[in-house]
């Protein structure tokens, strides 16, 4: 347990963001002063890129204490280093998907560079235990994403996209600082800890209550709830597959992870329950409503969704809602199925845009016409889409099932059970019954249509092929043998 | 040794996939293959062991699964299972050799059939909640596909709609499951320990009806039954027989597992409502089917009213009228089978119609007699003639809906009565018309029944009739069952009314 400020040991508690950040550093200066144009530079960063990841998830996993530092502004318990792990986990997938279908972008360094940026600040993100820390990596991960969703600047509708998501990402920032700032007032401290005892000893205060409101927009817009979610489907339609993957995976787990820490470790005592809805009672009954949005609104806008992104990116919005109710409930079981889901959310959703990528090459706003026939083309491609499919639909034996059972199981089983969170579970269920149609909708494309003639032919290349099977093999295998590492992260939030 | 029906399907499902498609032949005998050694493994149990007195559930594996949430690998069986596992063994077979000719893309469809059989076998042998609800969804999906590719007329419709339902339905059961391990502590999902614990009244007053109803949507109870006529006559014939064979068994073997064994009380409190709807199911699907002019509708409405006899007598609640309705499990199981085999493989696959106006030009006693022969035995054994097997499970049925609601047995008797009615003014209107219509030249040359066909024919035969004429030895595995620990606080609570 590290617990001085020392600097080798902020060092060492620090050390995969340091290793991202360096990593980072160096491919800027390799791509200084050199011509764009070279075409061994693209992958000669990714691999740069991926060495230093491996360098960060190999240290977070065996070589890291736990403790805090900065005055207990930066935390590291088990819980972080394995949300941490799975971060950089995906970071890696996410490079080896952009080095096997590269994107065509000018400057290549400056791409690298700030994926490893965007990478670092959530990784910072799930570390930050004060409200200052909380907001600085927030704006790191959201600035480079800002540019990384704008870094195409041939197409026109991406740049556009881009300003939109810049416009209402900046907009939800001054929520959130504004937020703080109230709370702060009220409070008197920024650490997490400090807010908790004030929220225990004090009644809740309209002001605070205001404060935690707007915080939570710009959470929400983080975690892409409704009703903050109206940038999620233009941006996945509009933004490079790597980019896609960063925002549809990563940066909701470190969103999810700060929002319930922000939540359950600094607001704790303000909580409320689902009993009563007066507003002044509790931040309970605000996420629920959002979970009971985002729900609803995903999956009704996924059922209209012809075009695949589009529709990934409204289901997105209703995984949101599955997970958001697990945030109601305080057991160390709700946090750590929160991390399970998402994660694993997080693992079949690069899979599945991998895969489209693949299939549907440049063309973004490709509609579910272009998987007719797959089977006949690429048929193992097309089995590792219904299996990413059906996980994401929740059928079980693959892993989406067991992280959503986990997570309703971990909501029914809070104690002094309420009736509004079985509500809200049978709602989820409901709505995952709903969301098969539009994930079987996929499905009849990919298998029950026959080859349209104009189809083009797939020839996919083995790193291509290699990361989509990892990532269905990596569902499968944790949907049909998720003991071993759902206790591992019961153990870790449990000690956190 | 019952383990390997599982393993064995799914790896034949595997194989099927994987078989090459230039060579359709070895998906087809990949599949039968496979079924036919897993008919043998019940089978061989019912034959060369006699059953325990105590009904006590048989442990095949039991192993650690996810030990955070409590989940165990636990299979087992017990005689309802055993008999359950028999007749997904026959049918199987049968739809194998009744799917014989699909021709279009052979080894997807075997691989999928093979996964739903597998998924099937799964539900039946396993007493760990989760564990049953994990091969009760994986049967679902294949169903899809199933329809949705080979299927016929309004297929995707079809198969979207059976889909959907299946899964509201399991989506219910969930949440009925989810509660009772909460409940209970939150400690197991073995259905051994979740029976010891004590529920209270409240919380089985709507736990009860909430996972029955979820299961028993895919028995096709009135009024969610909707799904089962349009699935099975967009399905494709081999389809169709597992469909109304076997999977419409998997919600009655559910509802009869898990909320009728848990929560006794709350059965007792729903159960005069519930059996209302099973009753006005019987009658209604066989209303529908007096009057319906789509053959394979008919069959398809007469599989609801036939279900619905297996839901009542597990609502009867006593011994005779679950028996009856374990027996009635088994017996439609196979009694559907023949019939959509019929109707489907033999009769509207050649003659391209459905239409029961259509049907009666094509000379099809002249043409197809094997057909119409084992379409008469079919329609004999379906109405409940003495000899077939649904005689002795709907009179067992009958008499335990007399010991617990006397006046719902006369509903079902009238449905029994409009079952003969529906089952021979089809078989008369298309197998024996009039003599006006007899002699048409209008009527097309069909193809002669393959010897597939009438294999998988004679296995149902000789099914109906070996239960119908010696049911002992299948009431010898139930009996004690229904005197287990498990079921004993079902019967016992319940005093004739």
């Amino acid at each position: 347990m590290i617990q001085e400020a020392i600097h080798t040991d902020l060092f060492r508690l620090i050390a995969p963001e340091c290793m991202t950040v360096v990593t980072a550093l160096i491919i800027l200066a390799v791509s200084f002063g050199r011509k764009t144009t070279q075409s061994y530079l693209g992958p000669l960063y990714s691999v740069i890129g991926i060495i230093g990841l491996a360098l960060a998830l190999f240290v977070s996993l065996f070589y890291q204490s736990t403790g805090f530092s900065l005055g207990s502004a930066f935390i590291v318990t088990d819980a972080t280093r394995w949300v941490k792990a799975g971060l950089l986990l995906m970071g890696f997938l996410i490079f080896w998907q952009h080095t096997a279908s590269p994107s065509h972008v000018g400057n290549q360094g400056e791409f690298h560079a700030l994926m490893l940026f965007a990478i670092a600040g959530m990784s910072l993100l799930i570390g930050a235990d004060h409200l200052l820390m909380i907001f600085v990596a927030l704006e790191i991960t959201a600035l480079s994403l800002y540019i990384l969703a704008a870094i195409d600047k041939t197409n026109t509708l991406a740049t556009r996209v881009a300003l939109k998501y810049f416009l209402i990402g900046g907009l939800s920032a001054a929520f959130v600082l504004y937020g703080f700032s109230l709370i702060f007032g009220v409070a008197g401290t920024m650490s997490l800890s400090g807010i908790a005892e004030h929220c225990q000893t004090n009644e809740n205060d309209p002001l605070l209550m205001m404060g935690i409101l707007m915080a939570l927009v710009g959470f929400g817009f983080k975690v892409a709830a409704a009703p903050f979610h109206w940038w999620v489907a233009d941006v996945y339609t509009s933004t490079l597959t790597p980019v896609t993957c960063l925002i549809a995976s990563t940066s909701k787990v470190a969103g999810f992870f700060v929002m319930g820490r922000f939540l359950w470790h600094g607001l704790i005592g303000a909580q409320g329950s689902l009993d009563g809805w007066e507003w002044t009672q509790g931040w309970i009954p605000w996420i629920a409503m959002l979970a009971v949005l985002s729900m609803l609104v995903g999956n009704l806008a996924a059922l209209r969704q012809t075009k695949l992104r589009r529709l990934i990116g409204f289901s997105a919005v209703a995984h949101t809602g599955y997970a958001l109710l697990g945030l109601c409930s305080p057991t160390p079981q709700a946090s750590a199925s929160i991390a399970f889901y998402m994660l694993t959310y997080g693992l079949s959703v690069i899979g599945l845009l991998s895969l489209l990528e693949l299939t549907q090459g440049s063309q973004k706003d490709a509609e579910n016409r272009q998987l007719e026939g797959l089977w006949r083309r690429a048929p193992w491609l097309a089995a590792c889409l219904m299996l990413l499919v059906l996980s994401l639909a929740g059928i079980p034996p693959l892993v989406g099932f067991i992280a959503k059972f986990n997570l309703f199981i971990a909501a029914l089983n809070t104690p002094h059970q309420t009736l509004g969170l079985i509500g809200l579970v049978v709602l989820a269920l409901g709505a995952s019954a709903v969301s098969l149609y539009y994930y079987l909708g996929v499905l009849k494309a990919a298998f029950c249509q026959d080859q349209p003639d104009e189809a083009m032919e797939l020839k996919p290349s083995t790193s291509q092929y290699g990361l989509v099977f990892t990532c269905t093999l990596l569902t499968l295998l944790f949907g049909v043998f998720p003991g071993w590492l759902l206790t591992r992260f019961l153990e870790a939030f449990s000690g956190a | 040794m019952l383990a390997w029906t599982v393993y064995l399907s799914f790896l034949a499902s595997l194989a099927c996939f994987c078989s090459p498609a230039s060579r359709p032949s070895y998906a087809r005998w990949i599949a039968l293959i496979t079924s036919v050694v897993a008919t043998f493994l019940p089978l061989s149990i019912l034959i060369f062991k006699t059953a325990p007195d105590s009904g006590a559930v048989q442990t095949i594996v039991h192993l650690s699964w996810v030990p955070s949430l409590g989940i165990h690998y636990l299979l087992g069986y017990d005689g309802i299972s055993l008999i359950m596992v028999l007749l997904t063994g026959i049918a199987a077979m049968s739809a194998i050799l009744f799917s014989w000719n699909i021709e279009h893309r052979t080894g997807e469809f075997f691989g999928f059939l093979m996964a739903l059989i597998g998924g099937v076998y799964g539900v039946f042998i396993s007493f760990d909640l989760f564990l049953l609800f994990v091969f009760y969804e994986i049967a679902i999906i294949p169903k899809y596909f199933l329809i949705a590719i080979w299927g016929f007329t309004r297929k995707s419709y079809g198969a979207m709609k059976l889909v959907l339902y299946s899964f509201v339905g399991s989506a219910l059961a969930l949440v009925g499951i989810m509660a009772t391990f909460v409940v209970s502590g939150a400690e197991s999902f073995a259905l051994e320990h979740l029976i010891a614990f004590p529920y209270e009244e409240g919380f089985q007053r709507w736990a009860f009806p909430v996972t029955f109803l979820g299961f028993v949507i895919l028995a096709g109870l009135w009024p969610f039954h909707t799904w089962a006529p349009t699935g099975h006559v967009a399905a494709p014939t081999g389809t169709s027989m597992l469909l109304a064979g076997v999977v419409m068994k998997l919600g009655a073997y559910g509802a009869l597992r898990i909320p009728l064994t848990l929560f006794p009380m709350g059965a007792a409190m729903w159960r005069e409502e519930l059996a209302l709807l099973a009753a006005v199911g019987i009658v209604a699907g066989a209303l529908v089917a007096l009057v319906h002019q789509d053959f394979k509708f008919i069959i398809g409405y007469s599989s609801v009213s036939h279900m619905s006899f297996v839901v009542l007598g597990l609502l009867a609640t006593t011994e005779t009228g679950l028996s009856g309705a374990v027996l009635q499990m088994f017996s439609h199981g196979i009694i559907a089978g023949l019939l959509f085999a019929v109707v489907g493989r033999m009769v509207c696959a050649r003659t391209h119609t459905r239409d029961l106006k259509e049907l009666q030009w094509m000379t099809l006693r002249a043409q197809l007699p094997f057909a119409s022969t084992l379409f008469l035995l079919a329609g004999l054994a379906s109405i409940g003639l003495p000899g077939f097997s649904g005689f002795v499970a709907e009179l067992h049925v009958l008499a335990g809906v007399w010991q617990s609601f006397a006046w719902l047995s006369l509903v079902a008797g009238l449905g029994i009565i409009l079952g003969v009615a529906y089952t021979m003014r089809a078989m008369l209107t298309v197998f024996w018309p009039s003599a006006l219509v007899t002699d048409s030249g209008r009527a097309p040359i069909l193809e002669p029944i393959t010897l597939q066909e009438k294999w998988g024919a004679c296995l149902l035969v000789v099914a109906t009739l070996s239960v119908g004429l010696y049911p002992k030895w299948m009431l010898d595995w139930i009996t004690p069952c229904l005197q287990s620990p498990m079921l004993k606080p079902l019967t016992e609570g319940m005093a004739p009314m």
